[in-house]
């Protein structure tokens, strides 16, 4: 049961199914809602933790989806359900971090290495070893808030860019532009590199 | 040492395809998960929001302890079962409060009552509160019960006799002896094996702040996990150790507060029905025992140690 539930989160479910769920939650069906929230909220965790500080992700996932409970009747029908619950979400995350103070430690670290034998990638290799992983997160945690937040909406959570919009509330021509520079931020701070990674 | 700075020079098609693979690999708990472990932090709960909701439960039936399973809140019963078990709860019961809240009615085994804090029920017609002029003054416009037997407002089950309640309960049904207490008015159970044995108010016997009910025993088939209720109360709440014929017990005072038990097989179960007065409870064995009513700590004391 349990794990069925989970590849219903980590597919993308098909906006039609959404759609019905939404419905019938408007409607008051509560046990619609549930199958809502069951769908997603691992996609609402992980957006948590990437802009909550640490030990407030949780909290501002139960923000959300409540909020979001409340918003259903603001759903706009036919538009697609994940970005605008993750908006919900991010909006929550950024509010406990305003709140937490500037730079309070943030959630986001690299998972102990989860892949035994790791060889010396090649120079032109996308895959990292857990050294250069942990280097990586060490300046992503660096950058600021919105160079972070984009670069994380599109590779961590994996949106496109008019989803990244909807998530982080920016108009849709900003993403690209935005990226670019956060990239290069990254890459600035990457070629700088001398000391060794941040684990947080 | 790995060269790092070889990443800044990654064509741009494979530096994105790196930040992917770390997006892969980051420390972010899914839900459910067996790997990361989740704060204990994060279990706070907004005291004003829960005093804005009353929940009652009733009768819950067996899947009382699916309510954050059914939220898809729950974790496979793997590691630490019990630290995850409060956390999910209480995010379930965040939502089911504020689902309710939003809707207005009932989830189907809930009833759901509305009103900041010890709100009174309200009278529903002036016919209702003329046919019982006995419980308040009359310059005061203190509201009477509803109609219908003691504790029918409160969600607690059935309605049954004594008899039937220790017949159906899956534990032997205890009562005051106190005699000026004398039999309960009505006996109830749910679904759950809960029994609750309600005494309407009379003298010498306060009004909670449910109207018209002095008292109400509450036996539960579970123990008490004082980790679990004490995380729940609020600022305005307190609570103290006592002793209750020899068992440990714990006296709740002050605000309406929520109650936590853990079942017989170690899930944390909520009360969902918010608690109508200072509450003493206390465990023997398998049971639980919860007395609330408005006769202060050292009457609670002294009542409860006549229950056996």
């Amino acid at each position: 049961m349990v794990y069925g539930l989970r590849l219903a989160v980590e597919g993308r479910p098909l906006v039609d199914d959404d759609n019905d769920l939404i419905t019938r939650a408007q409607r008051g069906e509560v046990m619609a809602y549930e199958s809502l929230v069951r769908r997603y909220q691992d996609a609402a965790v992980r957006t948590a933790y990437l802009i909550a500080p640490d030990g407030d992700a949780e909290d501002a996932v139960q923000e959300a989806f409540v909020k979001a409970y409340r918003a259903l009747g603001r759903f706009r029908d036919g538009s697609p359900f994940r970005p605008w619950l993750l908006r919900i979400v991010a909006n929550e995350a950024r509010n406990r971090r305003r709140s937490a103070g500037r730079r309070a430690g943030l959630a986001l670290r690299a998972a102990e290495d989860r892949r035994p034998g790791d060889a010396a990638p090649s120079p032109e290799s996308a895959v990292l070893d857990r050294e250069e992983r942990a280097w990586l997160v060490g300046a992503i945690n660096d950058l600021g808030d919105a160079d972070r937040e984009v670069i994380a909406a599109r590779y961590f959570l994996d949106l496109n860019e008019a989803e990244t919009a909807d998530v982080l509330g920016l108009p849709r021509g900003t993403v690209k532009s935005r990226l670019s520079r956060a990239l290069g931020r990254l890459r600035d701070r990457l070629s700088a590199t001398t000391e060794g990674p941040n684990r947080g | 040492m790995a060269d790092v700075r070889r990443l800044a020079q990654l064509p741009d098609a494979a530096f994105e395809e790196a930040l992917r693979d770390l997006g892969r690999s980051l420390a972010v708990p899914a839900v459910p998960a067996s790997a990361a472990g989740l704060s204990a932090g994060t279990t706070a709960i907004d005291p004003a929001r829960r005093a804005r909701l009353r929940i009652e439960a009733a009768g819950f039936g067996p899947a009382r302890r699916g309510l954050a399973d059914r939220l898809g809140l729950g974790w496979p019963k793997s590691a630490r079962p019990m630290r995850r078990g409060l956390v999910l709860a209480i995010a379930a019961i965040l939502v089911l409060a504020a689902v309710a809240g939003a809707i207005g009615f009932g989830l189907p085994g809930l009833r759901i009552v509305f009103g900041p804090g010890p709100t009174p029920t309200p009278v529903l017609s002036p016919s209702i509160g003329a046919a019982s002029p006995s419980s308040s003054p009359a310059a005061s416009p203190t509201p009477t019960p509803t109609a219908g037997p003691p504790g029918s407002t409160l969600g607690l089950g059935r309605q049954v006799t004594l008899a039937e309640a220790t017949a159906q309960a899956p534990f032997p049904v205890a009562v005051p002896s106190d005699p000026t207490l004398g039999p309960p008015d009505t006996v109830w159970i749910d679904g759950v094996g809960r029994v609750t044995l309600v005494w309407a108010a009379k003298p010498g016997l306060p009004s909670t702040n449910e109207p018209g009910i002095g008292l109400i025993v509450t036996e539960l088939p579970g123990r008490i996990e004082p980790d679990y209720f004490q995380k729940l109360l609020n600022a305005q709440t307190t609570i103290e150790d006592v002793d209750v014929g020899g068992a440990a017990g714990y006296w709740i005072s002050g605000d309406p507060h929520q109650f936590i038990y853990v079942d017989a097989s170690g899930q944390p179960v909520f009360e969902t029905r918010r608690l109508v007065g200072d509450t003493l409870a206390w465990s023997v064995g398998p049971v639980t025992y919860r007395l609330e009513n408005a006769l202060g700590r050292d009457e609670s004391i002294r009542l409860a140690e006549t229950i056996g």
